[in-house]
């Protein structure tokens, strides 16, 4: 039917009307589009990525084809470093079909696996699948076969885990934050896009095992965490200088400028704590040890010197370096109990550093507290136990360090999993003899290290053990180029450490009738009180009479007095009778054959003793005899003992010093030394000898060891000298061998209970001999462990 | 150390001796030193002293440039001064205006000039950041004192002109007693800049981390999946299933403690603190520009500053951002100045 001319004319108008309006709104719509386009340039232009990706993105929703849009979005999310939100603009101009190529396509789907996502990596794989480049030209065969693997992986993954599995976490796990200044927690799915949604908070879903029969998440192709990054900003010095009118000179102001940038130059190369030490002159091979570490192993490494070379200064210097620097400052150390003392006192003496240790009483009064003390020296044998385990592993320590740390050979060890438990920043292994019995033991101590470094167990025996030898490694050199990347192993012959050779010569002193039975009486008594278990007399006390008594009687006699009013009226009247004997005793067999072996040897020597008492004894003796010397002991002021070492220095023939005072004081320039008695432990001897037997010696070292016969330093001496020739072993190698034997005690405290239980003469010697072969199975424990060390390592793990 | 880096070492610590009062002479690297005595103590040296000889070597991390960099260090100095500027522009406001500031959809003119003074916060910040390493730096940030906005340049081109310190105890009343505002916004910007500087030191935190977690996820996995084939074993007991079970169950939880190690390990800790300041007066020239947006009018006043020879950038009446670019927008009180993040916010 025919229109009227005036409706035909209206209809016109309308459509007239209407496309106007149309291309109006089109071109609004393109203004608007143009504006967010603009905003969003202006926006990337002035750093703030976020806001221009919030406009790019309002473009894509429009116009999915505008590329610069894609462009801008893309290169916002990169400059955010938002692996997520640019995944899921990847994700979408995927779906939009304008990612690129099929090599795009599948990136981005091996992308979509790392992130869990395998839904849409199933997608883009078979869309690559179909692409028909893909199909096309050299290679193509192994390029379908690589991508139908990845197909087959997603798909196989999906039925696992469903469509996407985005949390490593197990639910209720603390997630690590998100630092604050760096990157936002936003997250969409690549099943998304990300609209204005974008800054939408995280869709993360805690998808963690929540019932045992399910198999644990597999946990590799996890998102990578970003890092922590914290900000703090402090005003207040300047803010306090202005309200106070503090005016400075340009000069001071240019002069702090210069200071600071100056202060920058300091590099791990410059080490910081070198002027802080005391007491210690770190030698080349240390500095550059503690060089390495910080620099190449960024703090984490096995310090595997040979024994003596210093790994303890090594540790000390890397933990004081740290701390000078503001990157570490609560520490744990896990020694064996026997060094728990001695670490406590080096980081004292040498590095100014006051440590809490499992000796001190708040060990044994409050736990809570002495766990959450910021520096702590431990014995690993008490932290292991179910009473600590939860404390030492329930905070986190900047630093950790474990010494001899071959104890951790065995993986299913408490100690090991205690240490694996511990959370640490900076972590150092230190052990002489990183591998004892076999090559696998080696793989324990790395992948407490660092889990994964020498692969899995099974794949660490597949490559690097030989099948029925597990002393012998396979792929030396992979295993070497392995071990560099974590280890530094200094040896005396690259670190030219020769000292010349040292003997020991013993005298047994036979006692005069009355020194003997007063020597009996008191080892009776100290047998007899010790059976008692008397609470009025520690078993301490009993222990330094005893040790007194061996030394000289008038050292006995000094412990005794203090020992005349316990109350036992028994041990009263016992120590009555031996202060009446022991006054009668005089000079004293053994302090008259010392003075004829002083009179005898024309170079200078020191002698050293135990006990202040002996030590003035012997001083009366030299006096009487006409015998020049000089005195050190750590009761005189510091100006005194070096008055005292440079006249022996200058020409005094005799330095009479108590084990404390020569601390501290090189005496290389002397060769002889003259132990009048003997330190029940054997590292205190050793540090009597390191006085003298140390780098800048230059004639062999004679040790002259006196004991009176049938005494317990006898019994000493003769386990320590004849058994393992303690005197010849190099320093430390005596550490070494205790700590292979089995048990945890003190050596002191193990030959005290071998004196005290047994009061025969023949049980004595039965008691003794068995703790001498029990030394003996050590030392060649040590000597093994030892050789098989230096064929695995040899001088390749230097510094 | 090299030999330029050296004779820098040796430079600063005349410069700082001198300063103290001593009297120096510099010979063959080494600085001949006669020390007063409070500076001797503090330097732990003779009055007589050799600096850079072999008693006190001047080596980066010795004792002595270690005393040398805390006695410089010891003290916050702000400097207050005068700049002394030849020339003022007179004339040709308007180009360098439209150069220096653009002023979305508004209509201006300048309604009047006037030569005044203006005061300048130049304030130096100390930033250490902490990792499993540290990486230091000063970051200098330059403010107009009043108007919070931040001079980009000025921190070095003051140097290129005459400026002349007030006397002791002569601070002259323009400056604020408290420019805790312009303070805090400096500290701002110092942060952002620190930011910047510290990308490098970031970025190759976050690439350890991202090496060190990977290999551990790659090392639980392959353990996993050995356990997981180990159970296969037919001649393994009821017991020692359950057991490793469990361990297999433990891998997760002891794998996420591994990465919150490597996580805290690599975190980065900054800290920005101020250190030193210079609060100038520079003469200026003071320009008031009359604005009109649609019915709205306002005015705006901008200052040419001499030592930039560009206006100073101003600030959004908003959030108090430095910006160069400003948009209208309509308040209670008449026409507001901000930032385009502002006015999109407003939309």
């Amino acid at each position: 039917m025919a229109l009227h001319p005036k409706e035909r004319k209206r209809l016109k108008r309308q459509k007239v009307s209407q496309a106007k309006r149309l291309r109006a709104e089109k071109l609004a719509r393109m203004e608007h589009l143009e504006d967010h386009f603009g905003l969003a340039v202006d926006s990337y232009n002035d750093g703030d990525y976020e806001r221009s990706l919030r406009h790019a993105v309002k473009i894509l929703e429009k116009r999915p084809n505008h590329m610069d849009a894609w462009d801008l979005a893309l290169d916002s999310v990169r400059m955010l470093g938002d692996r997520k939100k640019h995944f899921a603009i990847l994700v979408w101009k995927w779906r939009e079909g304008l990612l690129g190529n099929w090599k795009d396509c599948f990136s981005l789907g091996k992308l979509a696996l790392d992130r869990s996502d395998y839904e849409v990596a199933a997608e883009i794989f078979e869309s690559v699948l179909q692409d028909p480049f893909l199909n096309t030209g050299w290679g193509k065969k192994k390029r379908v076969e690589d991508v139908r693997t990845y197909l087959k992986y997603a798909q196989a993954m999906m039925q696992v885990y469903g469509a996407s599995r985005r949390n490593v976490y197990p639910a209720g796990s603390e997630r690590p934050q998100e630092s604050s200044g760096e990157v936002s927690a936003n997250g969409t799915s690549g099943n998304s896009r990300p609209t204005a949604g974008i800054e939408s908070p995280p869709t993360q879903v805690a998808t963690g095992p929540e019932t045992p029969q399910e198999p644990a998440p597999p946990v590799a192709f996890e998102t990578l965490p970003d890092i922590m990054i914290e900000y703090k900003a402090d005003a207040n010095l300047v803010i306090d200088a202005i309200r106070q009118c503090r005016q400075a000179d340009r000069r001071s102001f240019e002069l702090a400028l210069q200071a600071y940038k100056h202060s920058f130059r300091v590099s791990f190369d410059q080490l910081l704590c070198l002027p802080t030490l005391r007491n210690v002159e770190p030698l080349w091979h240390q500095q550059e040890t503690a060089r390495k570490v910080m620099k190449t192993f960024r703090g984490r490494a096995i310090l595997a010197d040979e024994v003596g070379l210093g790994k303890t200064i090594e540790a000390g210097m890397i933990f004081k370096e740290y701390l000078l620097r503001g990157l570490v400052r609560t520490a744990l150390v896990l020694t064996p109990s026997s060094l728990v003392g001695q670490w406590q006192e080096e980081l004292r003496d040498k590095f100014g550093l006051e440590f809490a240790t499992s000796n001190d009483p708040l060990f044994r009064q409050d736990l809570d507290r002495f766990w959450s003390q910021p520096l702590i020296v431990a014995s690993i044998a008490a932290a292991r136990t179910a009473r600590h385990f939860d404390a030492v592993t329930s905070r986190t320590y900047d630093m950790v360090i474990v010494d001899e740390a071959h104890h951790l050979r065995n993986h299913r060890t408490r100690s090991w999993q205690l240490v694996n438990a511990i959370r640490k920043t900076f972590f150092l292994l230190l052990t002489a003899t990183p591998v004892q019995n076999r090559v696998d033991e080696l793989f324990n101590l790395v992948t407490i290290l660092k889990p994964g470094h020498l692969e899995t167990r099974k794949g660490f025996l597949e490559k690097f053990v030989a099948r029925g030898k597990p002393t012998s490694p396979r792929n030396r050199e992979l295993l070497k180029g392995l071990l560099k990347e974590i280890m530094v192993r200094n040896t005396r012959s690259v670190t030219q450490l020769r000292l010349p050779p040292r003997f020991a010569f013993t005298t047994r002193v036979t006692a005069t009738d009355l020194e003997q039975r007063f020597y009996d009486g008191v080892s009776a008594l100290v047998t007899h009180a010790a059976a008692k278990a008397n609470p009025s007399i520690t078993r301490m006390a009993l222990r330094k009479l005893l040790e007194a008594a061996g030394s000289s009687h008038r050292a006995a006699l000094g412990t005794l007095e203090k020992l005349a009013t316990v109350q036992d009226p028994e041990i009263r009247s016992r120590v009555e009778e031996l202060l009446a004997m022991g006054a009668g005793i005089g000079t004293g067999s053994k302090t008259r054959t010392v003075l004829e072996l002083l009179k005898s040897l024309p170079d200078r020597k020191i002698v050293f003793v135990n006990f202040l008492s002996t030590l003035h004894h012997l001083r009366d003796a030299f006096k009487q005899h006409g015998i020049r010397h000089t005195v050190l002991h750590g009761g005189l002021a510091q100006a005194e003992k070096a008055a005292a070492v440079e006249e022996f220095r200058n020409g005094v023939p005799v330095l009479l010093a108590t084990g404390t005072g020569g601390e501290g004081y090189n005496l290389q320039f002397c060769n002889i030394m003259i132990n009048f008695d003997l330190p029940w432990n054997p590292m205190e001897i050793e540090q009597r000898i390191g006085r003298i037997h140390r780098i800048g010696q230059e004639k062999e070292v004679q040790v002259y060891n006196f004991c009176a016969a049938g005494s317990i330093e006898d019994h000493i001496l003769e386990v320590l000298d004849r058994k393992i020739n303690m005197f010849e072993l190099v320093v430390g190698e005596v550490d070494m061998i205790l700590g292979h034997l089995q048990d945890e005690r003190e050596f002191s405290d193990m030959v005290f209970s071998i004196w005290t239980n047994n009061a025969g003469k023949d049980d004595l010697r039965k008691a003794f001999e068995a703790f001498s072969d029990s030394l003996k199975k050590a030392r060649l424990a040590y000597n093994k462990a030892k050789e098989l060390d230096e064929k695995l390592f040899g001088e390749d793990f230097g510094v | 150390m090299t030999t330029s880096a050296s004779a820098a070492l040796t430079k600063f610590a005349a410069n700082l001796i001198e300063r103290y009062g001593g009297v120096v002479e510099e010979r063959d690297g080494k600085v001949l030193s006669l020390l007063p005595a409070d500076l001797a103590g503090l330097l732990e040296l003779p009055e007589e002293a050799v600096i850079g000889g072999e008693e006190a070597p001047l080596i980066y991390g010795s004792p002595i440039v270690d005393r040398i960099i805390r006695i410089a260090t010891d003290d916050v100095p702000v400097v207050y001064a005068r700049a002394e500027v030849q020339y003022l522009k007179q004339a040709g406001f308007e180009t360098v205006l439209a150069q220096d500031l653009q002023l979305a959809g508004m209509r201006s003119t300048i309604a009047s000039r006037a030569e005044t003074v203006a005061n300048y916060l130049v304030l130096v910040c100390h930033y250490v950041a902490r990792s499993d390493e540290r990486k230091e730096g000063l970051v200098q940030v330059a403010m107009n004192e009043r108007t919070c906005a931040h001079v980009p340049g000025l921190e070095t081109l003051w140097r290129d002109f005459q400026v002349e310190p007030y006397p002791q105890g002569h601070i002259p009343p323009q400056f604020d007693s408290s420019p805790d505002r312009a303070l805090h916004q400096a500290l701002q910007i110092a942060r952002e800049i620190s930011a910047t500087e510290l990308q490098a030191f970031v970025k190759g935190m976050r690439r350890r981390l991202h090496r060190d977690v990977k290999s551990t996820r790659e090392y639980y996995a392959a353990l996993q999946q050995e356990m997981e084939a180990d159970l296969a074993r037919p001649n393994l007991s009821q017991n020692l299933r359950e057991k490793r079970l469990l361990k297999i169950e433990g891998l997760p939880d002891e794998l996420n403690a591994k990465i919150r190690d490597l996580e805290h390990k690599y975190s980065v800790i900054v800290e920005v603190t101020g250190r030193a300041a210079l609060r100038l007066l520079v003469p200026v020239v003071q320009l008031t520009i009359r604005l009109s947006y649609r019915k709205l009018k306002g005015t705006l006043s901008m200052i040419w500053n001499p030592l930039t020879q560009r206006f100073d950038p101003c600030v959004c009446t908003q959030c108090g951002k430095t910006v160069r670019q400003l948009w209208p927008q309509e308040g209670k009180t008449g026409l507001h100045l901000v930032c385009a993040p502002c006015r999109e916010s407003a939309r």
